[in-house]
């Protein structure tokens, strides 16, 4: 198993009137793709956020464990550097730092958990020119500023991007498809399919099916209320492209009302 | 002399005052020339009927000035100084290089002399007789006490239509401890000429307190270029004053950058007047605040004619219980339409103990001009922090990547690349000493 999530509690860090994951349950094994569906509210970013090491929320029960070690015990940065990517719902601007020195520092701090040896300007430039011409990115991209003055949709295709470059075991894209325009969907579906391998996973958070289409998830889960409610396979996207969240939600809440 | 008049002030700045005028008077003693008696005697009638600054003066309000009190500065004789000790703050770039001691030129310890064209003239000797600086009726107290310690100046000038191939380097090592340190700079650049100025102050120890007190004037002419940086990366316990006015003729160019990291109080103020039509001009700073030090940066910028641009980017970032100011005036006078100026002040404050006052002003006569300011102080941002280490950087490696970024886009502007890099490490090394 790498991600295995166990009766995840999580909260607004310090308001306890903010409970928003309450309870939730998921396994991924290497090479799996599992998308995470559901409607507004339902905890969606939450659960990238706290997987990815978010101080923002505060998680008041259950675990996380990556590749069998506690994550929940992780500083970001250490879970970036066991293998977990975040791809950004909002990627950050940061101006005055370029690309290129952004990634170089960032692979060779992977790097350095890798125990290999840093990447210098030259080797970077040279593997960097690589995963550019793989994704079709513009050829400018590292000369800029990170993310400053990037469309929405150039700024996703900078987090995929820089996912090319660090080989991330669990890739999290938190609703990556919002805001995206057809081509840049594409760019998108086409960066993480040409990423899929039998020892990389990834957790598609979307709102939409509309990316699935591209990437074909293996299994397919509703949020709702800080719990996963349902669990499929590809089909269960047609089924929510069909009739909506409503049907799956008040057949949940008959469960839950019988019940009780 | 009429002590009687003098204002009030605290004990502590009197003997200060008390002891300057005693230094001007030690220099008058020693010269014979009447025009230079005569002038620090005006001075000193001046500085002691208005006194040292309080914080009840408008333009000293958040630069205390009590821990320069404490000091007794003499102007003394420059020690001796090898070429080994000097050489780690020496920029790797082709230079004509001037080295002063103490504020004492030092000949062995200068450099590319071969680099001199005759179109430039150096020339070092009683500043009343080589200069034509006067300075204005409302002079401050730094610019009087530079004036009463008048002495040897250093005159640059340089003809017309040329350019100097390499930068000008003056290098001011400071070595003694309440060293008195009074410079006074005048530059002349004819008609389309072009010079870069590198003034760079440092300390060859640390603990040694000393006073440097900086007059600089730069007359640009008619299409000339005039670029300079100015470094003060002196210790902690100096004190550093300058004053520089700049005036500037029609479609000339000047662009200066400040850099100031060291010092327990420093103070930078530009005087600039744009006298031409379409002169550009440019003044950048950066201020890197850490422990109690107090960096004050500040520009006077007046557009005299109509059809020039002014550019400004102030940053300031500081820690631990430092105080950053920053104080900029645009004054647009009547006439002077079509003017384009631009300021900007970005400070960031890396700890809660940490301060910064900036006025950012605009003063405009004219009816169509474009003027803007700009001013925003805060903390790091936290967002971009979390992205950096959701990438594996190490929170204190991403606080110090951003942290630089942010310092060093002023630097942007400078295009000699050597140069730049040279800025860029010794600023680095500043914020990694953090």
């Amino acid at each position: 198993m790498l991600l295995k999530v166990e009766n995840l509690h999580a909260q607004v860090a310090e308001d306890e009137s903010k409970q928003i994951l309450k309870g939730l349950n998921l396994e991924v094994k290497p090479g799996e793709v599992h998308a995470i569906m559901g409607p507004n509210g339902a905890g969606k970013s939450t659960l990238s956020s706290v997987l990815a090491g978010r101080e923002d929320y505060e998680v008041t029960e259950g675990h996380a464990t990556f590749d069998g070690e506690d994550l929940l015990e992780l500083d970001p940065e250490d879970r970036a550097r066991k293998g977990v990517f975040l791809a950004f719902q909002y990627p950050v601007e940061i101006p005055g730092v370029s690309n290129k020195l952004f990634m170089q520092t960032a692979v060779n701090a992977i790097r350095e958990e890798k125990g290999l040896p840093a990447l210098d300007m030259f080797d970077f430039d040279e593997y960097a020119q690589s995963k550019i011409e793989l994704l079709n990115m513009r050829k400018d991209l590292l000369d800029r500023s990170v993310n400053v003055g990037f469309s929405g949709g150039e700024k996703k295709r900078n987090d995929i991007f820089q996912m090319a470059l660090l080989e991330p075991k669990l890739c999290i894209l938190d609703e990556t498809d919002s805001g995206l325009d057809i081509d840049a969907m594409k760019v998108v579906a086409n960066g993480v399919n040409s990423l899929r391998s039998e020892d990389r996973s990834f957790i598609v958070v979307t709102h939409y099916q509309r990316l699935l289409n591209y990437i074909k998830p293996d299994h397919v889960h509703v949020l709702y209320d800080g719990k996963i409610i349902k669990s499929g396979g590809f089909e269960l996207v047609h089924e929510l492209e069909e009739k909506g969240y409503d049907d799956i939600i008040q057949a949940h809440n008959a469960i839950q009302t019988n019940s009780k | 002399m009429t002590l009687a008049a003098t204002p009030k002030m605290s004990p502590a700045a009197r003997q200060l005052l008390d002891q300057l005028v005693a230094e001007s008077q030690k220099l008058n003693e020693q010269t014979e020339a009447e025009a230079l008696i005569e002038k620090r005697q005006a001075a000193q009638e001046k500085i002691l009927s208005q006194g040292l600054p309080t914080r009840k003066d408008e333009d000293w309000q958040y630069t205390a000035l009590m821990p320069l009190f404490k000091h007794t500065f003499e102007v003394k004789s420059a020690k001796s100084v090898t070429l080994t000790e000097i050489q780690p703050f020496l920029p790797e770039l082709d230079a004509i290089r001037l080295t002063f001691i103490d504020g004492v030129f030092s000949e062995e310890l200068s450099a590319g002399f071969d680099f001199i064209p005759e179109a430039l003239s150096i020339e070092m000797a009683d500043a009343d007789a080589i200069q034509s600086i006067n300075l204005a009726e409302q002079a401050d107290a730094f610019q009087l006490m530079n004036e009463m310690l008048l002495d040897q100046g250093l005159t640059l000038s340089l003809e017309k239509g040329q350019a100097l191939q390499v930068p000008l380097h003056i290098l001011h090592v400071q070595t003694q401890s309440e060293q008195l340190i009074n410079l006074r700079t005048q530059i002349d650049l004819a008609e389309n000429s072009e010079m870069m100025l590198i003034q760079q102050f440092v300390s060859l120890d640390d603990g040694q307190s000393a006073l440097v007190n900086d007059l600089v004037k730069v007359t640009v002419a008619d299409n000339a270029r005039f670029k300079q940086i100015v470094l003060q990366d002196m210790n902690a316990d100096s004190f550093y004053f300058a004053n520089q006015f700049f005036e500037q003729a029609a479609s000339s160019v000047i662009e200066t950058n400040y850099v100031g990291l060291g010092c327990e109080i420093s103070r930078h103020q530009n005087y600039l007047m744009m006298l031409g039509e379409h002169a550009e001009s440019m003044q950048n700073s950066i201020g890197l605040g850490t422990g109690k030090q107090v960096i004050d940066s500040r520009t006077s910028t007046t557009h005299q004619a109509a059809h020039c641009d002014s550019r400004q980017l102030h940053k300031l970032v500081l820690d631990d219980q430092s105080r950053g100011v920053f104080n900029g005036m645009i004054h647009v006078v009547k006439g002077a339409q079509k003017t384009d100026g631009q300021m900007d002040n970005k400070n960031l404050l890396l700890s809660k103990t940490a301060k910064v006052d900036a006025k950012p002003q605009l003063e405009i006569y004219a009816d169509d001009v474009k003027c803007s300011h700009g001013c925003a102080s805060g903390q790091i941002d936290e967002q971009q922090v979390f992205y950096a280490q959701a990438r594996g950087i190490r929170k204190a490696d991403a606080l110090q990547l951003i942290t630089r970024a942010f310092l060093l886009e002023p630097l942007e502007s400078v295009s000699n690349l050597a140069l730049r890099n040279w800025l860029t490490e010794i600023i680095s090394r500043k914020l990694a000493k953090q």
